[in-house]
């Protein structure tokens, strides 16, 4: 472990020294961002909703074994978070036009400007959620399958066969929605 | 060995991770397993060129406002000032302390069990009106342990007609955002979009009107778009949110 490694880092905010926080923000506030905005499609949301993953650090620091991987730790929490998001969204009872929204959103990604992002990212929004999101951790946010293994508490291999299957998902729909 | 046997295999395999050798001497030789494992690498490499999102440089601005005003909490709570007494006596020092303590503490306890306990929603509008910009973003963050939503609501509201400092008015505005609000109180907080208000409160505001419409928040984004000096984003933004309320 090194001296600025983010388990040292988030060792010290256990022990209520916040400023280190913020170099943690630095290092994983842009990934947390895209997290949100590839699994719940509007950007001012998803930056709430991180605002309220590094919120949900402070105030459950104590939580953090000390020594522990914080990659996996971390994104424990923003899935809560996003959890939290969908099920009070849900509990509103929106308009079928929200939902609709919602599944064509409206803030697309910085880098859709070529066709094929644009392509890749409307497929996603089509997936089932834990497919999206399984697919975004590993092939956007390229978490390995050690961590993914940590963050959804089964075995690696599990973890290979669900990404293999959200994987074959995606290229069904890719096709489909790319044939002439 | 059928090809379906082998299909959820092909990442493990690709990964030189496949244990079984049935399995293994299958996906070698089969025709459509090598061509579904070659789709999959297509579709990993698809994915993998970056979706790039980058957030606004508000999120930075809301993380560091948060952060101090959780410093600000931490270093006012009796835990820590009591941590910082202990440390600094001598053995002898704490004896003596600890024997007065112990011989006030009869007399103190009794009075202290007479007297009611302030309410909590005093200490956070205590905060909130303190002299420091600090101390009222601590008092915003702290209104956030109120049990009330409508004390919650009021207290920022009140805040915000008065308050000078940008960084609390964004942090009561993004806690706000949050709240159900009640179509009055909403257009209260809308009414703070001016011409006039800073471009970071107006980048705020523009979240906050984006979550409430109404026909008074139209008439105000065309105010706001009508004045001649309006921060480019910010004319971007409001742009953008009055084509989608007039949709």
């Amino acid at each position: 472990m090194t001296a600025f490694s983010d388990e040292t880092l988030m060792d010290r905010v256990r022990e209520d020294d916040l400023d280190p926080l913020g170099l943690l923000f630095e290092r994983y506030h842009q990934a947390v961002f895209s997290f949100f905005v590839q699994t719940c499609g509007d950007r001012s949301i998803s930056q709430d909703l991180v605002q309220d993953v590094f919120f949900r650090i402070i105030n459950y620091r104590a939580s953090y074994r000390s020594g522990a991987p914080f990659k996996p730790w971390l994104y424990r929490i923003a899935r809560n978070v996003r959890a939290d998001y969908l099920k009070k969204k849900a509990s509103t009872n929106l308009s079928s036009e929200a939902l609709r929204e919602d599944q064509h959103p409206r803030h697309m990604p910085d880098s859709v400007q070529d066709e094929r992002n644009a392509e890749v990212y409307a497929v996603l929004r089509r997936l089932p959620e834990d497919k999206r999101e399984l697919l975004v951790l590993s092939h956007v946010e390229q978490l390995s399958y050690a961590e993914l293994a940590q963050i959804y508490e089964v075995s690696v291999n599990a973890v290979r066969i669900r990404v293999c299957r959200a994987l074959q998902a995606f290229r069904a729909l890719y096709t489909q929605s790319t044939i002439p | 060995m059928m090809c379906s046997d082998a299909e959820s295999h092909l990442l493990a395999y690709h990964d030189g991770a496949l244990a079984d050798e049935v399995l293994r001497a299958h996906i070698d030789t089969c025709p459509a397993c090598q061509q579904a494992l070659t789709a999959l690498d297509d579709t990993q490499h698809l994915l993998q060129r970056s979706l790039t999102v980058s957030p606004s440089p508000e999120l930075r601005t809301a993380f560091y406002t948060m952060l101090a005003a959780e410093k600000a909490k931490l270093a006012r709570s009796p835990k820590h000032r009591w941590l910082g007494w202990w440390q600094r006596l001598s053995v002898a020092q704490l004896a003596t302390a600890l024997a007065i303590m112990f011989g006030l503490g009869f007399a103190v306890s009794a009075w202290l069990l007479s007297e009611p306990t302030l309410p909590m929603d005093r200490n956070v509008v205590a905060l909130l009106e303190q002299s420091s910009p600090v101390d009222r973003l601590a008092g915003v963050y702290a209104t956030l342990s109120l049990e009330s939503n409508e004390a919650r609501t009021v207290a920022l509201v009140d805040l915000l007609a008065g308050e000078p400092n940008v960084n609390v008015q964004v942090a009561a505005l993004d806690v706000l955002r949050r709240e159900d609000l009640t179509p009055e109180v909403a257009e209260a907080v809308s009414g703070h979009l001016t011409p006039s208000a800073d471009p970071v409160v107006q980048a705020a505001l523009l979240r906050f009107v984006a979550q409430h419409p109404s026909s008074e928040n139209t008439a105000r984004l065309r105010v706001l778009l009508a004045a001649s000096e309006l921060e480019p984003l910010i004319r971007q933004e409001a742009e953008r949110l009055l084509n989608t309320l007039t949709i």
